[in-house]
């Protein structure tokens, strides 16, 4: 698969600015990643695109190299990652960790029909300056997996992951993500919703410092009626850190009974940060909800005066303020293993922020 | 107690509100603060907090023989000024219990004094709650979130009873309350009352003061008291209305 995945990027080109998928990225960044790809050597021969016993991808799952417009969906595979293939059997109830084995990474994950499934996906801690991860995620009739992450890149690093997630008839997936980086990340991710009654929930919190600038594209698919899917995403950024957004929902002819929601709240904490935000709505259907909204502020003067009234310093005002926008994240989702390290996370990074 | 000298405040476009208030309280003291919309009653209890929408044009205000207008927000507060607000604003996603022992446990440490505990916590605040009828659901709630105006209100003086400040500026404290609520509050803020603190009420209605007596009633008109007297005054207020003072102003 590496040699199709680099003449893919060849042909595809490093993304520039105009490139409506990387509008928002600072594509200047991947200078580094050009000189890279044009160091590697291509192998000789061809493996093929569709899996086999050689590639390690469950079968009858495929990956669609060919037909791939987002490097980022590449770049794991460019540089060699080796497959990581995973299969939880039907009806199973697990928990586990997943870890980078190098700073590239690919895993393929099969979740079995009506398996229950908690992944914590480490963070690629390598020390190198760029690093790339690729997940193909096959989740079966009624299955559940709930994903989360905690990411602390260094400032200076420029992290890569992709998704793509398949959901089965009834299925859920709920993926919660928190990000407390000064580093240059970017998620993408495609969400296919192909079973009737399956359920995709993404959550994300960001907090940015420093010249951190982190971006997400996701588009997510309903492809089967009556779906749900949401988009909850809450960003604290300081100095001169820098976040995106770009959500898509894209709703099929034939999805009644489609309900999807994209919400944004961004508080800027300094005057030198900024977001960017953009809701895309593709519905080719009527029978469907769907709602996107947006906001950006600063923290509520009049609610850190109320708290100060009280008697509590500025700066634990703000720190209070800051605690309760996050969190609400973390406490609306389902996912308890880990979320006591999350909160953990969360308080030492808001102690970071708000001493900005 | 609390001094305020020649207090002339304005707005931070320019506008001036506040233009020589004097008004000297003692402990033990209840003073009432009447006066038609926009005299500048809730100015002046957010210009002596220290709300930054405002800007002190002159005078000072001195608590104790301390200078309230040297002082941030919170310091104001720690040293004993409390400010009832007449529209205590909503925070979701910060607990009220949670809230309410931060806010004391922050004006201990000003004190020096170690945090408090958890048993001492407990039982002050069940018996706040008690004295001021809350309803249980209470100390699972964010910070007024979702709160009725009248919960809204009863939140502010349990703060207040939690925190024993030593003068409490409780800015229309009675609007919003139905009959069984007024009683209600009004007891609670008697009850936290003795002969170490002062309280000034902020008021239209007569209403109020007939749970709360006050000792001394002020009218406030375009920024300045212009006519002080006792409880009698609140009386007459309610029989004539404000045309005879504003004439005279």
């Amino acid at each position: 698969m590496q040699r199709e995945a680099i003449q893919k990027i060849l042909a595809l080109g490093i993304p520039k600015q105009r490139d409506e998928a990387w509008t928002f990225f600072p594509v200047s960044k991947l200078r580094l990643l050009a000189t890279q790809l044009q160091t590697l050597e291509i192998p000789a021969t061809t493996t093929p695109l569709t899996p086999s016993a050689k590639t390690s991808v469950p079968s009858p799952f495929s990956l669609d190299l060919a037909n791939e417009t987002d490097i980022a969906a590449l770049l794991p595979i460019a540089f060699g990652a080796k497959t990581l293939s995973k299969m939880i059997a039907k009806n199973a109830v697990e928990q586990g960790i997943l870890k980078p084995r190098d700073e590239n990474a690919h895993t393929v994950f099969e979740i079995g029909q009506g398996a229950k499934v908690s992944l914590e996906l480490l963070e690629n801690i390598s020390d190198r300056d760029f690093a790339s991860e690729r997940l193909d995620i096959f989740v079966g009739k009624d299955a559940e997996l709930e994903l989360f992450s905690a990411e602390k890149g260094h400032e200076g690093a420029i992290r890569f992951r992709h998704f793509e997630i398949h959901l089965a008839e009834g299925s859920t997936v709920r993926v919660l993500d928190l990000n407390e980086t000064s580093a240059t990340m970017r998620l993408s991710g495609v969400v296919k919703l192909e079973g009737e009654n399956s359920h995709f929930e993404y959550r994300s919190l960001n907090l940015n410092k420093g010249m951190a600038s982190t971006h997400v594209h996701l588009r997510i698919e309903h492809k089967a009626p009556h779906c749900t899917s949401s988009q909850f995403v809450r960003n604290l950024l300081g100095d001169s850190a820098y976040a995106s957004y770009d959500g898509a929902v894209i709703v099929g002819t034939h999805c009644t009974g489609t309900l999807s929601s994209q919400l944004v709240n961004t508080i800027l904490i300094s005057e030198d940060a900024k977001i960017s935000v953009k809701p895309v709505l593709k519905i080719y259907h009527d029978d469907v909800e769907c709602t996107h909204g947006n906001t950006c502020g600063t923290l509520d003067a009049e609610s850190i005066y109320y708290l100060q009234s009280r008697g509590i310093s500025f700066t634990d005002a703000h720190r209070i303020l800051m605690r309760a926008f996050a969190e609400e994240v973390l406490l609306a989702h389902p996912i308890a293993t880990g979320r006591e390290r999350l909160q953990k996370i969360l308080q030492e990074s808001l102690n970071g922020l708000s001493k900005n | 107690m609390l001094s305020i000298q020649n207090l002339k405040a304005s707005l931070n476009d320019g506008t001036q509100i506040l233009k020589g208030i004097n008004l000297e309280v003692k402990p033990g003291e209840i003073h009432a603060i009447m006066g038609l919309n926009g005299s500048g009653k809730s100015t002046l209890s957010k210009v002596i907090s220290g709300h930054p929408a405002y800007h002190v044009d002159g005078g000072s205000v001195f608590l104790n023989g301390k200078d309230l207008l040297s002082m941030d927000v919170s310091a104001r507060a720690n040293e004993g000024f409390f400010i009832s607000m007449q529209y205590p604003i909503e925070i979701p996603g910060v607990p009220n219990v949670e809230f309410l022992r931060m806010a004391m446990d922050s004006q201990r440490a000003y004190r020096k004094e170690p945090k408090i505990s958890d048993e001492e916590f407990k039982t002050r605040l069940n018996s706040s709650m008690e004295l001021l009828e809350m309803d249980e659901r209470y100390r699972e709630r964010g910070l007024n979130d979702g709160f009725s105006g009248g919960e809204k209100k009863r939140n502010e003086i349990l703060q207040m009873a939690m925190l024993e400040p030593r003068i409490s500026f409780l800015d229309e404290t009675d609007s919003g309350l139905d009959i069984d609520a007024l009683r209600i509050v009004a007891n609670g803020i008697n009850h936290i009352m003795d002969s170490s603190r002062a309280v000034i009420l902020v008021t239209h209605y007569q209403r109020l003061l007939d749970y709360v007596k006050p000792h001394f009633v002020h009218v406030l008109h375009r920024g300045k008291i212009v006519l002080s007297g006792g409880p009698e005054l609140a009386l007459k207020l309610e029989e004539l209305g404000y045309d005879w003072i504003t004439e005279e102003a």
